[in-house]
């Protein structure tokens, strides 16, 4: 339990402005806005360390103490993935960790630091000729959470999951571990492989669980020389989703998702007004798609990309391409509209990894669940992005249902909608929950077999007193 | 009368759905393809209790009585803060339509009213205001010795000039370029003398607000009571507390209000102003909130920006460079809101952070349209030792007519 005497060590750690007990500063931390599903819990001090090596001694003492310890890079997860699970916990507030400490533009990498946001990164990298991948997610998250967490990316749709070269993580007992070419002497951070196993993919989605990254070395990709956006229209699932594969195994978009109609208007919606006004203004389905690259390529793969579309569409279905709204393109630039998405109320979006063939198979069943926890069924939706060029089939899906947390009986509705689609999903068949956390991991813990026996050994050798953020992937165990 | 004045559990819902998303702690990146953090109190102290998100969770933890005694100290360090600049408004009305200033004033009001009572420095100037009109504490007789004496008033003018505390006790020079421009101009216009108290702007900002009703009640009657048409306000501070906080305590003013840029622009578009004599000098210009932001934020939605700049511009050899921080996005000079009386280390660093990049712009002069951003912004050059001149834009207009 963090105590008095917690504090003054800390305080000598930090000095005492960046350490407090205090009920009033502590209360910001209790809860994040899906609280109807992780109740809050208040942690018993809040650090926020500058360096790497504060961290380490922070997390000395931690270990020792055998004191939960709760990281927080920017606090934007959304998902109570912050918000502790025991009591007296140390919230380790990163957000004064916000340096980028190298933007390499030969290695096309860039270092940073786990308060640097989306935003930051981005504008930083387009000033010096590059680019980040940017993830779905407000520009304001922490990049290095987000790629930690494997988040979903707007802008590189044939390499949709990992951006990450190298990280330095400071494991539970204080112990820095550089991993990728930034362990091998004298080499620096660069390279994702080196003679071992890769142990950045070890530590990926894992929201804390296993330690703290202090530093992360990520990808950057060249500003294209020419793009062209475009959006096609549906009015069917089955035919918006026969596009892609032909398009992704032909490498021709470097954005490419599935959207409904919905989901668009919450994409260029200004006001609450206005995302009533635009209902019924898009199609079904929209497929975004930018292609990138030298002007005669991209002119060729736009030609290309049209008679797929020709060939896989009905005159009646669609398959005209249209100009993107202005806001779109900014939004898959530096996500800002995205924070649109709370006008609603609370933001409840359930995510996973799974094959765009079952598209129609899951929104269905998302519709028939939304119903019958008493949603229409045009308010729930259900979005798609290809994130891997080889199959074109590997999707990141977010099914989105509005409400508010202020209002009990939406909550209820959203909890009922959100606890069976899980167990749907199960049975129909997905790759994986995005971001794991408590919930869903619950229902499949006991189905992962050797895979979750050796995943709970290796949090066990890397934490043996389970201080990292208990409890977000497995059960906390009863003392 | 003050049941118009918002009331914390107005807000319970928005603030139970705070998203946590942090738009509210970044200027708008679309516009200044920058990433630039737009919360003084958040940048200074850090916590995520010092941003917006920070307070709207201690608003709603108020209400659902989470708050121990042991507490109330930190509670009431943390909400006062924050000069209430609306940088955080402004970004989160994009997205959630979430009014944080009114939250925290409605916040700080809910703290008076639960009588825990504000910060030592805000009592004080309750006091002051009081027993003096003004929370300087100075004599009330004296508010307007500062008049030049060649200055002519008319007492039957339709037009008065309300000058505010600041001005009248402490920023001067700023009282009087504003009498002698509008002598210039030949515009008769007459001065509310001993029936002109505080506007209230500190009671309100800091919550307190049955003296600041009392004192709205009085300065609207006594102006009635001349039979003015329009008051005119060189204080951003004052222009705002008229503009939005009196017509919620009393109803429809009877009179109009404007701020004395509007009211120049508006006399230069008539070709009253003439503004011949140059002055060759680089000018960079800082946006006051209570004119900008919290304008913006008000039903009328058009914030006054464009005006002091066209004054500027119209001064023969004058040059404006703008710093990237202006209009919505300003950075605020950091005294509202009660800092600069009780956080006198905060609102100098918010200021220095200002006076920083005003530097950046190459200008000799950072002009601005408030007595009271003018008073931190004073003192920050000072601190710093810039080589930098800080004038109203009522100075320069004034040098700038023959």
């Amino acid at each position: 339990m963090a105590d008095e005497a917690m504090l003054k060590e800390f305080e000598a750690i930090v000095g005492p402005d960046r350490v407090s007990i205090e009920g009033p500063v502590l209360i910001a931390y209790e809860r994040d806005q899906h609280w109807p599903f992780v109740a809050p819990m208040r942690p018993g001090i809040v650090v926020q360390p500058t360096s790497t090596e504060e961290v380490q001694q922070i997390l000395r003492i931690a270990n020792e103490k055998k004191i939960p310890v709760v990281p927080m890079s920017r606090g934007v997860n959304v998902r109570g993935l912050c918000v502790p699970e025991k009591e007296g916990s140390i919230m380790l507030d990163l957000r004064l960790m916000n340096h980028i400490l190298e933007i390499n533009t030969e290695m096309m990498t860039a270092t940073i630091e786990p308060g640097v946001t989306h935003g930051q990164l981005q504008i930083a990298a387009r000033e010096q000729g590059c680019r980040i991948c940017i993830p779905g997610a407000p520009a304001t998250g922490s990049l290095l959470a987000n790629y930690m967490l494997r988040g979903v990316y707007h802008s590189i749709a044939g390499d949709g999951v990992d951006h990450v070269l190298s990280a330095e993580i400071v494991l539970a007992n204080g112990e820095l571990l550089k991993t990728g070419s930034a362990s091998f002497p004298n080499s620096p951070p660069h390279w994702r492989y080196t003679s071992g196993p890769d142990f950045v993919g070890l530590f990926q989605s894992n929201p804390g669980t296993m330690g703290v990254c202090t530093k992360m070395t990520v990808k950057l990709y060249p500003i294209a020389e020419h793009e062209i956006w475009f959006m096609v229209g549906f009015d069917t699932i089955e035919e918006a989703i026969s596009v892609i594969p032909p398009l992704m195994w032909a490498q021709i978009p470097t954005v490419c998702w599935v959207l409904p109609q919905f989901t668009v208007i919450k994409l260029i919606a200004k006001s609450t007004k206005e995302l009533d006004r635009l209902r019924g203004t898009f199609p079904e389905f929209t497929v975004p798609i930018t292609i990138e690259g030298p002007k005669e390529i991209v002119e060729a793969k736009a030609r290309y990309a049209q008679d797929i579309i020709n060939k896989t569409c009905t005159p009646k279905s669609g398959g005209k391409p249209i100009p993107p709204p202005s806001n779109f393109v900014k939004e898959f630039m530096y996500p800002r509209n995205i924070l649109g998405f709370l006008r609603q109320g609370s933001y409840h979006a359930l995510a996973y990894w799974g094959p765009l063939n079952k598209y129609p198979e899951y929104y269905a069943m998302m519709r028939d669940n939304g119903e019958a926890a008493g949603y229409p069924r045009e308010q729930v939706d259900l979005l798609a992005a290809p994130v891997a060029g080889f199959h074109g089939q590997a999707c990141y899906y977010e099914a989105e249902v509005p409400y508010s947390s202020a209002k009990p009986e939406t909550v209820e509705m959203v909890k009922k909608f959100h606890f069976q689609t899980l167990k749907d999903l199960v049975k129909i068949g997905i790759y994986g929950w995005f971001r794991p956390f408590q919930h869903p991991m619950q229902i499949v813990l006991d189905q992962l077999g050797a895979y979750g026996e050796l995943w709970k050994s290796i949090m066990k050798l890397v934490d043996p007193n389970g201080i990292m953020n208990p409890g977000k992937v497995f059960p906390i165990e009863k003392e | 009368m003050s049941e118009k004045l918002d009331k914390l559990e107005d807000y319970k819902d928005q603030m139970i759905n705070c998203g946590h998303c942090a738009g509210c702690s970044v200027f708008n990146w679309w516009t200044l393809n920058k990433w630039i953090a737009c919360c003084p109190s958040g940048k200074k102290f850090g916590f995520l209790s010092y941003y917006a998100t920070g307070r709207v969770e201690l608003g709603r933890a108020l209400l659902e009585e989470e708050i121990e005694p042991q507490d109330i100290e930190a509670l009431k360090r943390i909400v006062y803060a924050c000069p209430v600049c609306g940088a955080c408004t402004i970004q989160c009305k994009e997205f959630k339509e979430m009014d944080n200033v009114a939250v925290i004033e409605a916040l700080r009001a809910r703290i008076i009213e639960l009588g825990f009572g504000a910060l030592p420095e805000h009592e004080k100037i309750v006091e002051n205001i009081a027993n003096v009109n003004n929370p300087y504490g100075e004599p009330h007789e004296a508010r307007f010795s500062w008049l030049p004496e060649d200055v002519q008033v008319d007492n039957q003018a339709e037009i008065a000039y309300f000058v505010g505390c600041t001005s009248a006790y402490r920023e001067q020079e700023l009282a009087k370029a504003a009498v002698k421009i509008l002598n210039k101009a030949g515009i008769p216009f007459q001065i509310l003398g001993s029936d002109e108290f505080c506007c209230g702007s500190p009671l309100l900002r800091t919550g307190f607000r049955e003296p600041a009703i009392e004192i709205a009640k009085h300065n609207v009657e006594a102006i009635r009571n001349r039979g003015i048409k329009k008051v005119i306000f060189s204080c951003a501070g004052c222009y705002r507390t008229f503009r939005e906080d009196y017509p919620k305590i009393v109803g429809d003013l009877g009179f109009e209000v404007e701020h004395i840029t509007q009211f120049l622009d508006n006399l230069l578009k008539e070709g009253k102003l003439k503004l011949e004599k140059p002055l060759n000098v680089v000018v960079t210009y800082h946006d006051p909130c209570h004119m900008g932001r919290h304008i913006v934020l008000s039903k009328r939605k058009v914030g006054i920006f464009d005006e002091p700049r066209r004054l500027l511009k119209a001064i023969p050899g004058l040059t404006l460079n703008e710093m990237v921080r202006i209009r919505e996005n300003a950075w605020c000079c950091g005294a509202g809101g009660g800092v600069k009386s009780a956080f006198k280390n905060f609102a100098l660093d918010t200021a220095l952070d200002r006076i920083e990049e005003a530097v950046t712009t190459g200008a000799e002069i950072l002009v601005s349209a408030c007595p009271f951003c003018r008073r931190n912004l004073m003192d920050a050059i000072k601190a710093k030792s810039e080589n930098l001149v800080y004038k109203d834009v009522l100075e320069l207009l004034e040098e700038a007519m023959e």
